[in-house]
């Protein structure tokens, strides 16, 4: 868990901004965002929706393109989607025709690597989300928590260097919602991988993250970083800490919201 | 947790009143011929139109084993089922195909689906004295009849099918850097399969349309060729059994495409709401 400075940047956003074109009107969702994220990091983006921390998200796993600015990752200009990205959404996104595990090693499958190489690491992370005897089961057998447990082992199945993470738990209960995020903390720890999360939640941003990325909304723009220095493995103890609280109200009054 | 994912019977013993109130659609069907030979008996027994026009069912019933008995019934049947069965096989892969080929590329989409469409609306009638100059009284042109009365529906439901998949499952399949070929096998095709079964259920319909019409204008056997016979000597109660030949070839398509469909597409028949898990936003 590199916290100083020194460690190596992983992603760079440079000046980054996106644009749409309706009607007459311009929208911009992004404007000139400077962010960046180092190795083994755990980089949160908070803000209210329209802040456009999801384009930034879809900009840097390449599935959008920024009007302006410059994306790097790993030193090399981003241009289109990477192997060594793995991104979640806020639905599981299960293909209802594939098994669990077959879903889990649809990654690969698009890859062109060898499935067989793979199956003894599927079933390894499915057993760390305590889904081993759901490996045969469609997802249409699972409930929604279970579904995105297993998409969690289809985002790490490649061992990507970097995860992006659109509010992937937003669809599931606050129970529910708690216990994933402990498991996704644990599994990027031991997987050692970058991880940038969207999300709205101010406490779970906390929670979560090494650095939070404060943003506003119309036009999206960057309020400033906040840096989080709890210990790691993060422990639900910490909820009730006043730094904890401290950190929170930070958060709140830089969105406005104190 | 614990739970495990065992089978969709738990759904239904859960809601035993779901249960009481089912009555197989098959018994409502079944109630229906005895309504539909009472309403013929007493039309014919009436005397509304002539016997000749329309016999009573008992006269039908009667002319079964003599029109199924017949020598060369074999000959026909068969003769009408293969031409239906080539047709809608050539008509069907090549709806499928076509409709890949328009539903990857909207600069062919635009530049031939009009036209397409057009060809659809030129009713079978007038395209079977053509096919029957270009290929004859055989079977190879009532074959390309019925390819051509049912490639439509597969190619316009494959067409629209292929732009029903999850915006979100796009996006992971774009995320993995997948190409346009991998998205369309892996998660085009497999989501559009539902709507596509829509299709071969329509198709199988117009092929065996396709396949008599065009027997009707033209051929030297066939049901078609052999209802036409019956008629022209006035023997009407043989021409019907060979109505219900046609309602019985038409019922067993459809029920051999939804035998497919539910092995095919199974997690649309199997899948079922757990009530017992908690509940999935979707």
């Amino acid at each position: 868990m590199p916290k100083n400075n020194d460690s190596k940047v992983l992603v760079r956003l440079e000046g980054v901004s996106k644009k749409y074109q309706s009607g007459s009107n311009e929208i911009v969702a992004l404007s000139g965002l400077d962010l960046e994220a180092r190795e083994g990091e755990f980089l949160s983006l908070l803000g209210p929706s329209g802040c456009g921390k999801s384009t930034a998200l879809n900009i840097m796993g390449g599935l959008l393109k920024a009007s302006e600015g410059i994306i790097t990752i790993a030193g090399e200009e981003m241009t289109k989607p990477r192997r060594d990205i793995g991104m979640m959404f806020q639905q599981a996104v299960m293909f209802p025709w594939r098994t669990t595990i077959e879903n889990v090693l649809l990654p690969i499958e698009v890859f062109g690597l060898n499935k067989k190489d793979y199956v003894a690491k599927a079933e390894e992370l499915l057993e760390m989300v305590g889904m081993t005897e759901f490996a045969k089961s469609y997802p249409w057998q699972l409930s929604g928590g279970m579904q995105q447990r297993a998409a969690l082992c289809r985002v790490l199945i490649h061992h990507p260097k970097l995860l992006l993470l659109d509010e992937p738990f937003g669809a599931l209960d606050e129970f529910t919602r708690e216990t994933m995020n402990q498991e996704l903390l644990r599994l990027q720890s031991h997987s050692g991988s970058t991880a940038v999360l969207v999300t709205h939640n101010i406490s779970e941003a906390v929670f979560m993250s090494d650095r939070i990325a404060v943003m506003s909304a119309r036009p999206g723009r960057l309020i400033g970083v906040i840096d989080v220095p709890f210990e790691r493995p993060r422990k639900p103890e910490l909820y009730g800490r006043p730094e904890f609280t401290k950190l929170v109200v930070q958060a709140r009054e830089m969105l406005g919201l104190a | 947790m614990s739970t495990a994912a065992t089978s969709g019977a738990q759904a239904t013993l859960l809601d035993p009143q779901k249960k009481r109130r089912k009555v197989s659609p098959y018994w409502i069907t079944a109630a229906l011929f005895p309504a539909i030979l009472l309403v013929w008996f007493v039309v014919t027994q009436l005397e509304v139109l002539h016997p000749i026009l329309l016999p009573g069912p008992e006269a039908v019933l009667t002319s079964i084993p003599r029109v199924l008995g017949s020598e060369t019934f074999g000959i026909h049947a068969s003769r009408t089922l293969i031409e239906t069965l080539a047709g809608f096989a050539l008509g069907a892969a090549v709806g499928f195909l076509l409709g890949l080929l328009l539903g990857s590329s909207s600069v062919l989409r635009a530049a031939y689906l009009p036209a397409l469409s057009a060809l659809e609306a030129v009713p079978t009638v007038i395209i079977a004295p053509l096919i029957i100059a270009w290929f004859g009284f055989g079977i190879e042109g009532k074959a390309v009849q019925a390819a051509i009365a049912c490639f439509y529906a597969v190619f316009i439901t494959t067409l629209s099918g292929l732009s029903l998949a999850n915006a979100n499952s796009v996006s992971l399949m774009q995320s993995l850097g997948a190409s346009k070929l991998q998205t369309l096998l892996k998660l085009r095709v497999p989501s559009a399969l539902p709507v596509i079964f829509g299709g071969l259920q329509l198709g199988a319909t117009t092929a065996i349309i396709g396949a008599i019409v065009s027997e009707f204008v033209g051929a030297d056997a066939g049901l078609g060729f052999l209802l036409l016979r019956y008629r022209s000597s006035y023997d009407t109660p043989a021409a019907w059994v060979l109505i219900l030949c046609f309602l019985v070839i038409g019922v067993s398509a459809y029920l051999l495409i939804s035998f497919a469909e539910k092995r095919i597409v199974f997690w649309r028949s199997t899948a079922v709401s757990r009530p017992d898990l908690e509940k999935n936003d979707h």
